[in-house]
C-alpha cells in the first residue's frame, strides 16, 4: 500500500500564509476606515472569510502551478512538488474552501462583499493563474488586482456603500505590486526562464523593466499622497507618507543606473525587501491617522 | 520483503495514521468553530434587530 504524508501543516502551507497575513491586513485597514461601524466579533468574521477565501486562491494558483513550481528554486518545496499533497487533494481543498469562504461570508456578513470576495478568487486562480501568468508580460500588473481588492471588500463588509477611499486603498496596492514583483523577477529571473513563464526581465530584459519599475515607483507615490487632497487623511499621514515614498523612488532609481549584474540584484533584493516593508507602513499611517482624527480630535497643524 | 522494508512501510503507515488523525482533528476543530461562528452571529444580529 502506498501512503502519502500531507500533515495538517501542508494545508496550511498551501494557502500560502505569508500572502494571507498581508490581506488580513489591509482587508482590516478598508474595514476600519469605513464609515460604518460592525460589531468586533463581525468584524473578525469577516476578515477571517477574507483570509480563507485569498488562501482558497492561493491554494487553486499552486494546484494549477504545480508544473513549474517543480521547476523553480523558490518553489520547489511548496507542498505539491514536495510530493506532500497530490493535485487531486489540493484542487478539492482549494474549491471546498473558496466556496465555504464565499456562502460564509454571504450568509454571516453580507452579499456584496462575498460577491467581491467570489469575484477576487476568480480573478487570482482564473484571470491571473490560467490566463495571463503563462502569457503575457504584463501578468502581474493585470493580477495584481486581485490582491488590491481586499481593502475594498473589508470597507464593503461593513455594509458601507462603495465610495472613493477603498478605491484608492486599491489603487495603492495595484500601483505598488508591478515594482516589488518586477524586483523579485529580477532576482529570480534564471528561474522564470526555467519555467518558461513571460515575466518583463526575462521577455524584454532589465533595462526596460528597470525603467517600468521608475515609472510605476513615481505613480504610485502620487497615488498615496492623493487621499490627503481629497480629505481622507491628515498632514500626519502625508509627511510621513512623502518620506516613505522619496526612498522608494530613490531605490528604484538606484536599481535603474545599477549597471552590473551583481549590483543589479543587490538593489533588486533590497527594493523588493522595502517595498514589503513600505507598503505595510503606508497602511499602518492610515490607521495611526484615522485613530488620530477619531479619538484625539485631530488637532490641525496647519 | 526484507526486514528492513517491513520497517519502513510500518512507519510510513504510522506516520500516515497520525497525519491522518492529526486532519480529522483539524477538521473536528473547525466544524465546531463555524457552529460557533454561526451561533454567535445570529445571537448578535438578533440583539442588534430587537434593540434597533
Amino acid at each position: 500500500m502506498e501512503y502519502t504524508s500531507s500533515s495538517v501543516r501542508d494545508f496550511y502551507d498551501l494557502m500560502k500564509p505569508r500572502v494571507m497575513s498581508l490581506v488580513i491586513f489591509t482587508s482590516f485597514v478598508g474595514l476600519v476606515l469605513s464609515p460604518v461601524k460592525i460589531h468586533p466579533f463581525i468584524a473578525l468574521i469577516s476578515i477571517l472569510c477574507i483570509a480563507i477565501g485569498a488562501g482558497a486562491s492561493g491554494v487553486l494558483n499552486m494546484w494549477y502551478d504545480s508544473d513549474i513550481d517543480r521547476l523553480m528554486k523558490r518553489t520547489i518545496n511548496r507542498p505539491i512538488p514536495a510530493g506532500n499533497i497530490n493535485k487531486n487533494e489540493a484542487l478539492t481543498y482549494g474549491m471546498v474552501i473558496s466556496a465555504g469562504s464565499v456562502v460564509i461570508m454571504g450568509i454571516l456578513i453580507n452579499w456584496s462583499a462575498s460577491f467581491l470576495l467570489a469575484f477576487t478568487i476568480f480573478f487570482y486562480a482564473v484571470i491571473y493563474t490560467m490566463w495571463l501568468k503563462r502569457r503575457t508580460m504584463q501578468n502581474i500588473v493585470i493580477g495584481g488586482a486581485a490582491g488590491a481588492f481586499p481593502p475594498i471588500i473589508g470597507w464593503l463588509s461593513t455594509g458601507a456603500p462603495i465610495a472613493i477611499e477603498p478605491i484608492i486603498l486599491f489603487f495603492i496596492i495595484f500601483l505598488w505590486t508591478p515594482p516589488h514583483f518586477w524586483a523579485l523577477a529580477i532576482v529570480t529571473s534564471s528561474d522564470y526562464e526555467k519555467a518558461s513563464i513571460p515575466m518583463m526581465p526575462n521577455v524584454v530584459g532589465n533595462d526596460y523593466t528597470k525603467r517600468q519599475i521608475v515609472y510605476y515607483s513615481i505613480v504610485m507615490s502620487i497615488s498615496v499622497i492623493a487621499p490627503y487632497y481629497i480629505g481622507m487623511v491628515s498632514i500626519l499621514f502625508l509627511i510621513p507618507a512623502i518620506i516613505l515614498s522619496v526612498v522608494f523612488i530613490i531605490i528604484s532609481l538606484q536599481l535603474y543606473k545599477s549597471s552590473d549584474e551583481q549590483k543589479q540584484k543587490k538593489h533588486s533584493k533590497r527594493l523588493f525587501l522595502y517595498s514589503i516593508l513600505y507598503l505595510f507602513l503606508i497602511y499602518i499611517l492610515f490607521l495611526i491617522d484615522y485613530f488620530y482624527k477619531s479619538y484625539l480630535g485631530g488637532v490641525n497643524f496647519l | 520483503m526484507s526486514n528492513n522494508d517491513l520497517n519502513n512501510n510500518k512507519t510510513k503507515k504510522d506516520i500516515f495514521l497520525s497525519n491522518r488523525r492529526k486532519k480529522s482533528q483539524a477538521i473536528a476543530i473547525i466544524l465546531f468553530l463555524l457552529v460557533v461562528i454561526f451561533f454567535v452571529t445570529t445571537i448578535l444580529q438578533l440583539i442588534s434587530n430587537i434593540s434597533q
